[in-house]
């Protein structure tokens, strides 16, 4: 009968999650510890939380844990460098795991999803200058928060210069529309003139309280009127909260970063939104904001067993059974297993066996069953 | 149609990912390009198979197979579905040649020839070992695995299969969910086969999860049972798990009763003493208890040095197990352990024809789901029939599969049954586990499992018909994982009255069936399998007469005659 | 407007939660660390937990906490001797947090709310032996697990010490038999009027063969300790169990206008004292071992003996008693110590120092001694008769029976049996359900530093309110306003504050300024609100 987990020995690798057969095992991936990849990751995505949500199989919650950081999976997953899957702990024992593919599989769940109107819950209005990735991002969870978002865009579509790429664009209409469906406004063709003197009255007219310009690189050394610049001539911003100089006025993507990734880009929109909510609320734009992150330290593999990564399809995409299969060799760096079910054991010591950390221990004395031995069978309860 | 709902859809579905199910996977790819294999337990793991030590039955060149097929007609008291086994056998080499061609090794001798062990006494079967020694389950799944993978087999984990749909008289597919998370599923597929094993009662001998097997879902479909009267009963310590007494009998270890005699050899067994099947031991077992000379003990003190050197674990399981039974001051090769029976796997299965499929049209049956077995058991031939049945099975399956269209979907009716299974979730109720030890207690009584009386049959099929309909419907699930749990142990309480009205059937005493008042075979009927249907939503039973005409062996000696109990 | 609440100097004390107006705070009190009052809990019950829910009103939430380690709060919440108040940081300030009498609040609150009947779950029944404290906390929890319990009591009605040991004025049984029903309501069957062992009306085969899967025993330290040699047997001599079991009955010891003395100086010889006075006695003598500072008896015990006009005779040691006609005659000599260098009992005395007293009834409060002796041939017992059990699990020498109680530890506290009762379920749901026995058990937990006092205001203690001396209780409980109140003087220690509401602030420094740990930082800007020159149409 299971006895006990040895928590300081334990490294969360999940094996006995893995090996049960009766399913006594779960893993509690809180930890104020982040995984390697997490650490490496622009958007700070919980990929043990989400790895772990795949291998139970829950995936709806694996695709809510990833768009609390990462708005638009379906893109990243595709554009992404994976700076993640380099210091992946797998990598010292065959090959990293697909986190990309893993993302871009759920990015495609994302994708059907039909979603419905937010609940209203605040009455001030936000605007977004450029429907660009970074100003979507913006948009997107300034919506989720219950806020009036309307993104004013000077093309024809959404989607910036990502437009030029025939798969992200129809990627993005199908974000955009999503957008609209959760409420948010969208209007298209419609260009505000950052540098005329008087768009920020033309703003507030329109009862905007707070301003996110994601108008991209083509504002670079213009200065929109009454905002400072930096060195490199970009709207200059808080790191963290994108802030401009003016306290109602924000800047994201190309618009305030050199060099940015499509990644931090959405990064950007989306601590622009927390601020711009802070603010909104009366708070101070980086409430909540300041959050110190230490990283676990990299495992050790010895012990393991290999398991070489799922086949990905041509367009390296990966199958609903190819994704479970990789999410489960994600070794979930820095949780803990803990006795979930412990009177389905059968005391059969696969889990004791497989443990890399010597971390299980398991009692040989088994539960007691009715015995054959005990009496004959007098009919009626017993 | 909810959205919730995940659609997946293949050509052959099979239901059970160990070696009967990834050897019909493996075959059915000749036929078809898209075969999907669902496992309740973790992804890939194996199911019993890599628990096995690998033995496998199989006639090297130049043994013959008409005194092999004597041997089981024999052993099996004459119910032997002969044409089933001979083809087994027959084509065993080919299946050992295939795992050879897989990568895997069977132990030789110092002279190059394979190392076997004899079978139970009898004069010709022989399995063929797996070196090294304990690997040769794990090495087997982990080549069948690899063989999968080149194929593209897809496999999913942790998936309960609730029920089978069907499109008119054929099967269409099947629903679930996944155990960790209830997310349901439906799988639309041309042809099913069941892979799952036919059940048990959870008795844990070690690793097992055998519970429900198929049960629910080949009745509910319309397939019919045989040989559900047979179970496998083996004895084991009282309170822990020891492996191996089919070799440690040979070796001189004696079951002892309270006055230290050889009970099997002195009395009930004076041929060949306690090294037969279990099953038999354990009758005695229950018969000395009854007449006050229980306790009783699995003495090794009769083995010699060198045996008990050669018997001591070395690694895995088995050795942890015995440095911590050793930790608690138990000595398994110095101690005198009490020993009890323990009823752990039916031994029934679905009725098929020789290419594995049933009565319903785009069904198969595989492996321990299929009816092969009589309640006795000799080693080696579970990966054995295993790799026959599922290698000309998967060909079958795929060969019909690829002759058909995709049978149209019910969802209506396919939804109705998630919504009915997934209504326990997030309730309170009776637990599983609960139900799970009462419906053992129902069987294990000796009675009712190993000397068989109607009149104590009789009661516990009033018992588990009480149960069904005062227990059941009260139980609940707070969670996907102990929904998985009650679908078993519904299953089980299914097991168990298919279990009791088919022992109620046969009466008479035959193979591993032993009936206290029909104590002898009946002669005055042609041997019979006893066959169980739903009609009209209950179970009942007929009898089938074995086509003697048309089997090589007819029987005129049998195993059982050389045992004597009274 | 709030910026930053740094949770490394938090202690918790919730000053900053208590203090603001715009209710920007709250705290968290799930943390690793043990209260002080806590770790003093013979029961385990997270009292920061519970005085924290009962700060905000979540009455509901409250009990539900309090429940999880304690069954019956109206009882302990009369009769605990409160261990927890003694370590209680206010206790350092000025006065412990009255967590008894908010628990008693809580309790009396509880009784008012119907049963909620618990679903079962389970259908292997088993089975209680014994419904004292023990007993009866043992048949909860497996109650509201979801398990057929059936309790078997040997006296005409359940309760055990709670109706026989404890005076109906100290725990009404009012109190006690509405806790009867609603286990009554949750399913638990008593059968009274049974005796459970080998030689009794049922065995504990004879159980096993009803088909209970598992048996508690509770039977308790019910036997009074007689006075030695004759003393022992003399009419008018009574241990004090039986005088106040009998103080329930409907024959008391007749004691109108006699003089009464009382041998011990323990709570049950207070007890016995004081229901003497209550009764009519015309004089009450109450003789210890123990010098008064180190009488075993609680402080308000001893307060409300005064009270009634006993006399309280601290050290002294019964030498003689003799029967005469007008009454006995007692004589005691002086004790000089009590316990040896060892902690054993070893009284030593000075015979030349006497002291002479009479009366007409003697109760002897000397202690009980556990009847376990039907137990005997089938379980394990220790030297002093005691059902031996594992400290942890309560498991005995048989398989599927375990012990809790007077009956394992020797007499101890209701609060103490309460918890044994809840383990010893615990254990039996593992052992029915097929766990381990050792998993999932409380495990040790360290206790919090103590609270640096500088900065916390000093507040009065709320009390429950003294009663006459004719009353048939000795004091009443809170009411809801006066249980809040003193609630907010608990200092939750160990938990951490947060900052949940943060744009309700209106940047007013309140809670900085009274946060005795510094730890809160208050950003002098204040928000942006719509401004009057603004509305006018001209620019900012």
């Amino acid at each position: 009968m299971i006895s006990s987990i040895d928590e300081e020995k334990c490294t969360g690798c999940g094996s006995c999650v893995k090996t049960c057969a009766l399913d006594v095992f779960r893993l509690d991936t809180r930890n104020e510890k982040i995984a390697p990849c997490m650490a490496a990751c622009p958007a700070r995505n919980d990929l043990r939380e989400i790895h772990y949500l795949l291998q139970q199989s829950r995936l709806d919650e694996a695709l809510d844990c990833l768009k609390l950081t990462m708005p638009f999976p379906a893109l990243a997953g595709r554009l992404c460098r994976r700076p993640c899957e380099r210091p992946c702990s797998r990598h010292a024992l065959d090959e990293s795991v697909n986190i990309g593919g893993i993302e871009t599989f759920l990015g495609d769940r994302d994708l059907a999803r039909a979603l419905s109107p937010v609940p209203r819950r605040h009455i001030f209005k936000a605007a977004v200058i450029g429907a660009g990735i970074a100003g979507l991002s913006a948009a997107w969870y300034l919506t989720k928060s219950g806020f009036p978002v309307t993104v004013f865009e000077a093309g024809e579509k959404a989607g910036g210069h990502l437009r030029s790429d025939s798969v992200c664009a129809s990627i993005i209409d199908i974000y955009a529309a999503q957008l609209q469906a959760m409420g948010a406004e969208l209007r298209l063709e419609c260009r505000f003139p950052l540098t005329g003197p008087s768009w920020r009255e033309e703003l507030e007219d329109l009862d905007f309280r707070a301003i996110v310009i994601a108008a991209g690189s083509e504002l670079k050394g213009k200065t929109p009127c009454g905002l400072e610049l930096s060195d490199s001539g970009r709207i200059k911003v808080d790191p963290h909260t994108f802030q401009s100089s003016v306290r109602t006025v924000f800047a994201v993507g190309d618009a305030a970063l050199d060099n940015a990734s499509d990644v931090l880009s959405m990064v950007s929109g989306r601590r622009a939104a927390q601020a711009v909510g802070n603010i909104l609320q009366g708070a101070n734009a980086d409430m909540g904001m300041h959050v110190r992150l230490h990283t676990v330290a990299s495992r050790d593999v010895s012990g393991m067993e290999q398991r070489s990564p799922h086949p990905a399809g041509s367009d390296g995409s990966l199958t609903l059974e190819g994704t479970l299969e990789e999410s489960l060799r994600c070794l979930t760096c820095g949780s803990r297993a803990y006795i979930a079910y412990p009177e389905d054991c059968m005391t059969c010591f696969a889990c004791e066996t497989h443990c890399p950390a010597g971390a299980i221990d398991v009692d040989p004395f088994k539960e007691f069953h009715p015995r054959h031995l005990d009496r004959r069978f007098i009919g009626g309860r017993k | 149609m909810n959205a919730n709902i995940t659609v997946l859809s293949t050509d052959v579905l099979i239901i059970g990912g160990g070696s009967a199910g990834m050897w019909t996977a493996k075959m059915a790819r000749r036929h078809v390009d898209d075969v999907l294999i669902v496992d309740k337990g973790p992804l890939d793991w194996g199911g019993l198979c890599s628990m096995s030590d690998g033995n496998f039955i199989v006639p090297h060149e130049g043994e013959n197979l008409m005194d092999w097929l004597d041997d089981i007609v024999y052993y099996y008291d004459g119910l032997c579905d002969q044409k089933e086994t001979l083809a087994t056998l027959a084509k065993a080499r080919e299946r050992f040649r295939d795992y050879e061609a897989m990568g895997h090794t069977f132990a030789r001798n110092p002279d190059g020839s394979y190392h076997t062990a004899p079978q139970r006494g009898l004069p010709h079967i022989k399995a063929t070992t797996s070196a090294p020694l304990g690997k040769g389950g794990q090495n087997m799944r982990r080549e069948l695995l690899t063989a999968l993978k080149a194929l593209n087999v897809r496999r999913m984990g942790n998936v309960m299969i609730t029920r089978l749909i069907k499109d008119g008289d054929a099967v269409s597919g099947a629903v679930g969910f996944f155990t960790r998370s209830g997310l349901p599923l439906i799988i639309r597929a041309r042809a099913v086969v069941l892979a799952t094993g036919i059940g048990g009662w959870k008795t844990s001998y070690h690793q097992n999860s055998i519970s429900s097997g198929c049960v629910e879902l080949a009745l509910t479909a319309g397939a019919k049972l045989r040989s559900m009267e047979f179970a496998g009963i083996w004895n084991t310590p009282e309170r822990f798990a020891w492996t191996g007494q089919s070799v440690l009998l040979p070796l001189g270890a004696r079951f002892l009763n309270s006055r230290g005699e050889d009970f099997m050899l002195n009395h009930y067994s004076p041929i060949i003493g306690s090294k037969t099947d279990t099953l038999y031991n354990v009758r005695a077992m229950v018969l000395e208890t009854r007449a006050g000379r229980g306790p009783i003990t699995f003495d090794v003190s009769r083995i010699p040095p060198e045996g008990i050197a050669s018997r001591r674990p070395e690694a895995g399981w088995m050795k942890l197990n015995d440095t911590k039974l050793k930790a608690k001051g138990i000595d398994f090769f110095t101690d005198t352990q009490v020993w009890v029976p323990q009823i752990q796997t039916s031994q029934g299965g679905v009725q098929t024809d020789s290419e594995g499929a049933t009565c319903v049209p785009g069904l198969y049956a595989v492996g321990t789901a299929q009816s092969h077995l009589v309640g006795v058991y000799f080693g080696g031939f579970s990966l054995c029939q295993a790799a026959t049945s599922g290698h000309d099975t998967g060909l079958a399956a795929g060969a019909y599969a690829s002759s058909k269209e995709m049978p149209a979907f019910d969802f209506g009716f396919a939804e109705k049954c998630l919504d009915d299974e997934l209504a326990h979730l997030g309730r309170q109720g009776i637990m599983p586990k609960d139900m799970d030890v009462t419906v053992l207690e129902v069987v294990t009584a000796s009675d009712v499992s190993i000397l068989k009386s109607a009149g104590a049959l009789s009661r516990a099929l009033d018992r588990i018909t009480e149960i069904r309909a005062e227990l059941i419907p009260y139980m609940a699930a707070p969670d996907s994982h102990y929904l998985g749990k009650l679908i078993e142990s519904r299953g089980m309480a299914t097991l168990t009255e298919a279990y009791i009205r088919s022992s109620l059937a046969r009466t008479e005493s035959r193979a591993g069936h032993f009936r206290e008042d029909f104590p002898l075979r009946d002669e005055s009927t042609p041997p019979y399998w006893v066959v169980l249907s739903m009609e009209d939503g209950k179970m009942k039973t007929h009898r089938e007469y074995l086509p003697m005409d048309e089997y090589p062996i007819k029987p005129t000696r049998f195993y059982m005659d050389q045992f004597n109990w009274s | 407007m709030i910026s930053h609440l740094d949770q490394t100097k938090c202690s918790g004390c919730g000053t900053c939660f208590k203090t603001c107006p715009l209710d920007v705070y709250r705290l968290d009190t799930d943390q690793p660390e043990l209260s002080p009052c806590m770790d003093a809990c013979p029961a385990g019950t997270d009292i920061r937990k519970v005085n924290y829910l009962l700060q905000q009103a979540r009455f509901e939430e409250a009990l539900e906490c309090l429940h999880e380690t304690m069954p019956f709060p109206a009882v302990t919440g009369r009769v605990c001797p409160h261990p927890c108040e003694k370590e209680c940081t206010r206790h350092r300030l000025d006065e412990s947090v009255n967590i008894n009498a908010v628990e008693q609040f809580l309790g009396d609150l509880d009784l008012d709310t119907p049963a909620r009947v618990p679903v079962r779950r389970h259908v292997f029944p088993v089975a209680v032996v014994g419904s004292g404290p023990a007993g009866l906390s043992a048949a909860w929890y497996l109650a509201v697990a979801g398990y057929p319990v059936t309790v078997f009591e040997a006296r005409r009605e359940p309760g055990g010490m709670l109706r026989y040991g404890i005076p109906a004025y100290r725990l009404p049984s009012s109190v006690l038999d509405a806790y009867i029903e609603r286990m009554k309501t949750m399913g638990v069957t008593f059968t009274c009027g049974v005796t459970v062992g080998e030689h009794a009306s049922v065995s504990l085969h004879e159980l096993k063969r009803r088909g209970f899967h598992a048996v508690i025993l509770a039977p308790g330290a019910s036997r009074g300790r007689t006075l030695p040699g004759k003393a022992g047997s003399m009419s008018g001599v009574y241990s004090a169990l039986s005088f106040l079991a009998e103080a329930r009955s409907e024959q008391p010891v007749s004691v109108e206008g006699k003089t009464v003395l009382v041998i011990g100086g323990g709570s049950v010889a207070a007890d016995a004292a004081i229901t003497a006075a209550r009764s009519g006695a015309e004089k009450v003598h109450l003789v210890c071992l123990e010098q008064r500072e180190a009488m075993p008896a609680m402080p308000e015990d001893i307060r409300d003996a005064e009270k009634y006009g006993i006399s309280i005779h601290a050290g002294w040691g019964l030498d003689a008693m003799e029967e005469h006609t007008t009454g006995k005659a007692l004589r005691f000599k002086a004790c000089t110590s009590v316990f040896d260098d060892d902690g054993r009992f070893h009284p030593e005395f000075d015979e030349e120092n006497t002291l002479e007293l009479e009366a007409d009834i003697v109760v002897a409060a000397i202690g009980q001694v556990v009847d376990a002796g039907d137990f005997s041939s089938e379980l394990a017992l220790s030297p002093r008769g005691c059902i031996v059990a594992d400290e942890h699990t309560f498991a005995t020498s048989m398989e599927h029976v375990f012990a809790a109680g007077d009956a394992v530890t020797g007499p101890a506290t209701v609060v103490r049996a309460i918890r044994a009762g809840r383990e010893a379920a615990v254990s039996v749901h593992h052992d029915i359900i097929g766990m381990h026995l050792n998993l999932n058990r409380e495990g040790h937990r360290e206790v919090v530093a103590p609270m640096p006092l500088e900065g916390l205001e000093h507040q009065r203690r709320v009390n429950r309110k003294e009663l006459p001396a004719d009353a048939p209780i000795m004091r009443e409980g809170l009411d809801m306003e006066q249980a809040m109140t003193e609630v907010q003087r608990c200092l939750t220690c160990g938990s951490r504050a947060r900052i949940a509401y943060g744009d309700e602030c209106m940047t007013c420094f309140f809670c900085e300024l009274r946060c005795p740990a510094g730890a809160i930082d208050v950003h002098p800007y204040k928000e942006v609100l719509p401004r009057t020159l603004e509305m006018m149409g001209g620019s900012d």
